[in-house]
């Protein structure tokens, strides 16, 4: 007759229990890392200053200006930039490493500080029309020199302020941003 | 309580068998194109199919085409049988839907569904340069062991709700176009909201020549089909 071990007894018991840490540790990198979507500092072709265009009064729309009515709020062309910069701090260090692009006709290749995953359909355009401030996601822009991910977008954050809506069961469905 | 109740109506007297809607169907939603190797083995990917029924003896045959595709089933067999949700009956949009990134390619669904109209990924979709830049940026990119199926193009129907709420005006008829209904040459497919006392399909209904596909299992479809050909159609 075979004896029947105990499953946790001895060698057995010593395995399952580093089996256990590991997966434990792996849970806890996927929670913990992966599911951040902040990023670190980007180092961004011109050192573009937020706080500086924010202090003198322009309003996040003027540049970014697809939020009304797209679902993406746009990067300004290097054009808008120059309708101010022709005239606007033309000695700086900055402004002309701008110029240069202007006369290149080149595209700004901006690097991207705010990620959502590919099956992740947010729109610009409902928040915007629903009343939210930029900063509720973005965070305070507008006393930052560097654009930052200073908010961790994923989707308990989106949950969250869904859930305290008026009509939190609309927003709850699934396909609202996943389709 | 579900405000829409998406419905298309199917003219069976109209559809020529072009299947100008299934290569729409695949452009609109980037459904991958499968090989004729993969075809052969069950691997074919359509989310709409045109099934094709001869009638008669030769000389006198006649060909009859049957658009098929996701019923949207008020009580849908696919859904309870999902373990981790990904297919679930939206509340807010009255539709069958399929959570990709939640699912697990148990193909649960697809073998209860009575009208086989899902599909599963058997490998990732590759597109050679420059055939990427043809995919549509509003529906999701599925990858391999993810089930799918037609959404009533769910993309179109959730941008024109977002138009409509920024216009701040409520959804109106026509606001809403699948990708099939729009390339019908002959005006075959109709798709409206039930509910909507005033709409095309709610005009269109009942109709004498109107059936539903195995009604008789209780999935209350949301498809109704017309009757074509000179098929009796009783009293």
């Amino acid at each position: 007759m075979r004896v029947v071990t105990g499953l946790f007894s001895g060698r057995r018991l010593v395995v399952g229990m580093v089996a256990l840490a590991s997966m434990l540790l792996l849970a806890a990198y996927l929670l913990f890392f992966t599911s951040d979507t902040t990023t670190a500092r980007t180092d961004q072709p011109i050192a573009f200053n937020h706080e500086v265009h924010a202090q003198n009064g322009i309003p996040c729309q003027y540049c970014h200006n697809g939020v009304t009515r797209s679902p993406v709020a746009g990067i300004p062309s290097v054009e808008l930039c120059m309708g101010c910069h022709q005239h606007v701090a033309t000695e700086k260090n900055e402004i002309v490493k701008l110029a240069g692009y202007w006369e290149r006709q080149e595209p700004i290749p901006w690097k991207r500080v705010h990620y959502q995953p590919d099956y992740v359909y947010f729109n610009h355009q409902s928040h915007i029309t629903a009343g939210v401030n930029c900063g509720s996601c973005h965070g305070d822009v507008a006393r930052m020199k560097e654009a930052e991910a200073v908010v961790n977008m994923n989707m308990g954050f989106c949950l969250d302020c869904h859930a305290e809506q008026k009509n939190k069961d609309a927003l709850y469905d699934c396909v609202v941003c996943h389709r | 309580m579900a405000e829409h109740k998406w419905t298309m109506i199917v003219d069976l007297d109209k559809c020529t068998g072009c299947n100008a809607c299934v290569v729409a169907c695949h452009a609109e939603n980037n459904v991958p194109v499968a090989s004729e190797d993969e075809v052969k083995r069950g691997r074919g990917l359509h989310w709409m199919r045109i099934e094709r029924y001869w009638e008669g003896e030769y000389p006198d045959v006649k060909a009859r085409f049957m658009p098929v595709f996701c019923q949207q089933c008020g009580n849908a067999p696919c859904e309870p049988v999902c373990p981790v949700y990904a297919s679930y009956h939206s509340e807010q949009e009255n539709l069958n839907v399929q959570v990709y990134n939640r699912c697990i390619g148990t193909r649960y669904c697809g073998n209860n569904c009575p009208y086989r109209v899902r599909y599963f990924n058997y490998r990732t979709p590759e597109y050679d340069a420059p055939l990427e830049q043809q995919l549509n940026p509003d529906v999701s990119y599925r990858s391999a062991g993810v089930m799918e199926k037609c959404t009533f193009c769910i993309q179109r129907i959730r941008r024109a709700r977002e138009t409509a709420n920024a216009d701040n005006r409520e959804l109106q008829d026509g606001d809403v176009q699948p990708a099939c209904v729009q390339v019908c040459p002959s005006g075959a497919l109709v798709f409206g909201d039930k509910y909507d006392h005033e709409s095309r399909v709610t005009n269109m209904l009942p109709n004498e020549r109107q059936f539903k596909l195995l009604e008789h299992m209780g999935t209350e479809p949301a498809v109704y089909y017309l009757k074509g050909g000179e098929t009796d159609v009783g009293d």
